[in-house]
């Protein structure tokens, strides 16, 4: 019997232990992504709502299914985008970071902060690859499935940002 | 510190529990309201369901039925195999335009009623009245008692097959892509099931029982398309056209009896007994949890379904003897 098949027939998700697995990876890809706890969990929230209303769609063959939760994920990150109007301009933060500030100074108490501003500076593209890779803990096979782009190209994107956030370091 | 791959993994927190719980429960509380809509079914509904599939894969007859020869064909079961119902087809199925007891009531003639069950003060008896050893597991869990036995007698059923209304019921489940052809119309086939035995353990406050019934016999002319019929039947089970088309080639339908795992069920696996491949099917979707395994043994068919998580199920199923 295909292998594919076999496993369509013989196992069903335990959905307990999905949720329990799957959801600091999505948490933590928001937190990446967008950087506030709150605005976090609701998009969590939200991703899991939609995923579990689709979750008899899901085909094994297709996806692995966290690759599937986080392209629902990804999905949902877009949607919240387009709603948001950021604060600060990306080169007005850069700006003010720059001249010393006292938002400079709070980022540097700790080197996760200051992280967490270096990836807010970068581009949609490179911060929601790294959000992928390091919050969601997907690797490039996984993220260029999730993205639709190549696994090269991903790893390209992914070596460059993380240079362009060494070299602002 | 430098920037390295420790660094950029150190943003990573966990979820507040209190948010996780939250959405835990709420998530559980959509799966329990849509499964409402569809529940674990009842006994009853559960082999309508069968019974709905064994109907449409009724009997391929060659076209010059008059010369049709009969042969006994005695199905050993030596596997059984689970395959989840996708939601939309088990809706499908309850929609008001099938009326699917009407057609099951239609085509499938009883010419042998069990009758209903009865009581039997011992396994000994339940053995005679029965017709065959009745088997009994040899591992019980803790201050399991053997509580009730039951027997409901042979059953013998008559199945015309009806080509116009069954290809009908595929187009309403949305099954486009195969359908009974026109010269099975008109055909008969039989089944007989010998009589059914339970064991009913008390436990916990509730109840563990074991099924068993020596393979049923089917009557069919030579030439059946059991790869063809077993195809409709998975494609009423859910999978698509390719999946379907492919598992019935390579499955033998003489030895495998396929289960409907209804959408409600928290998962469902294949699990070996004695050297036999069964299923097994879990609900967890309201306390206590209840699990069911369906396995085949030497000469007959059991099912074990109890309040209890499966390895203990697992272990009794393994202990009968």
């Amino acid at each position: 019997m295909p292998g594919r098949l076999a496993r369509w027939i013989a196992t069903e998700p335990d959905w307990d232990a999905v949720y329990a697995e799957q959801l600091p990876r999505v948490y933590n890809f928001f937190r990446y992504r967008f950087g506030d706890s709150a605005d976090a969990e609701d998009l969590t929230a939200r991703t899991f709502e939609r995923a579990w209303s689709a979750r008899h769609r899901y085909r094994r063959d297709l996806a692995a299914f966290s690759t599937w939760l986080l392209t629902i994920a990804r999905n949902v990150a877009t949607d919240h985008f387009r709603r948001m109007r950021p604060t600060v301009p990306l080169d007005a933060a850069a700006h003010v970071a720059a001249d010393g500030t006292p938002e400079l100074k709070a980022a540097q108490r700790s080197d996760a902060d200051r992280l967490a501003m270096l990836l807010a500076q970068l581009p949609e593209r490179e911060r929601e690859l790294l959000s992928l890779k390091y919050g969601a803990g997907m690797n490039n096979r996984a993220i260029a499935r999730a993205t639709g782009l190549s696994e090269s190209n991903v790893g390209t994107i992914v070596h460059r940002a993380v240079e362009t956030l060494r070299g602002r370091w | 510190m430098s920037m390295n791959d420790d660094l950029l993994y150190s943003l990573q927190r966990s979820p507040d529990p209190a948010f996780a719980r939250t959405l835990g429960d709420r998530l559980h509380a959509r799966a329990s309201a849509e499964r409402s809509r569809l529940a674990w079914p009842g006994r009853r509904s559960l082999f309508a369901i069968a019974a709905a599939i064994i109907v449409a894969v009724a009997f391929a007859f060659p076209a010059v039925r008059a010369s049709a020869e009969s042969f006994l064909a005695l199905f050993r079961v030596t596997r059984v195999i689970g395959v989840r119902l996708a939601d939309r087809n088990v809706a499908g199925m309850v929609q008001p335009q099938l009326d699917l007891p009407h057609l099951i009531d239609q085509h499938v003639q009883t010419i042998l009623d069990p009758g209903p069950p009865i009581d039997l003060l011992s396994v000994g008896d339940a053995s005679s009245a029965a017709g065959y050893t009745v088997a009994q597991p040899t591992i019980v869990p803790d201050g399991a008692l053997l509580d009730r036995i039951r027997m409901q007698g042979p059953r013998a059923v008559r199945v015309i097959v009806d080509v116009d209304p069954i290809n009908e019921a595929l187009r309403a489940l949305g099954i486009r892509d195969v359908e009974l052809p026109r010269e099975l119309d008109g055909g008969i086939g039989f089944i007989r099931t010998r009589a059914i035995v339970a064991l009913t353990y008390q436990y916990r406050k509730t109840q563990l029982t074991l099924f068993q019934t020596p393979m049923p016999e089917m009557t069919m002319p030579a030439g059946v398309d059991l790869a063809r019929l077993g195809e409709i039947a998975l494609r009423i089970a859910g999978l698509s056209a390719n999946d379907a088309r492919q598992m019935a080639q390579r499955m033998d339908w003489r030895s495998t009896l396929l289960v409907p795992v209804p959408p409600a069920a928290t998962s469902f696996r294949q699990v070996d007994i004695d050297g036999r491949e069964g299923v097994l099917v879990e609900s967890k979707a309201h306390a206590p949890y209840r699990s069911l395994v369906l396995w085949p043994g030497r000469d007959r068919v059991f099912a074990l379904e109890g309040p209890m998580e499966s390895t203990a199920l697992l272990q009794m199923a393994q202990s009968i003897r």
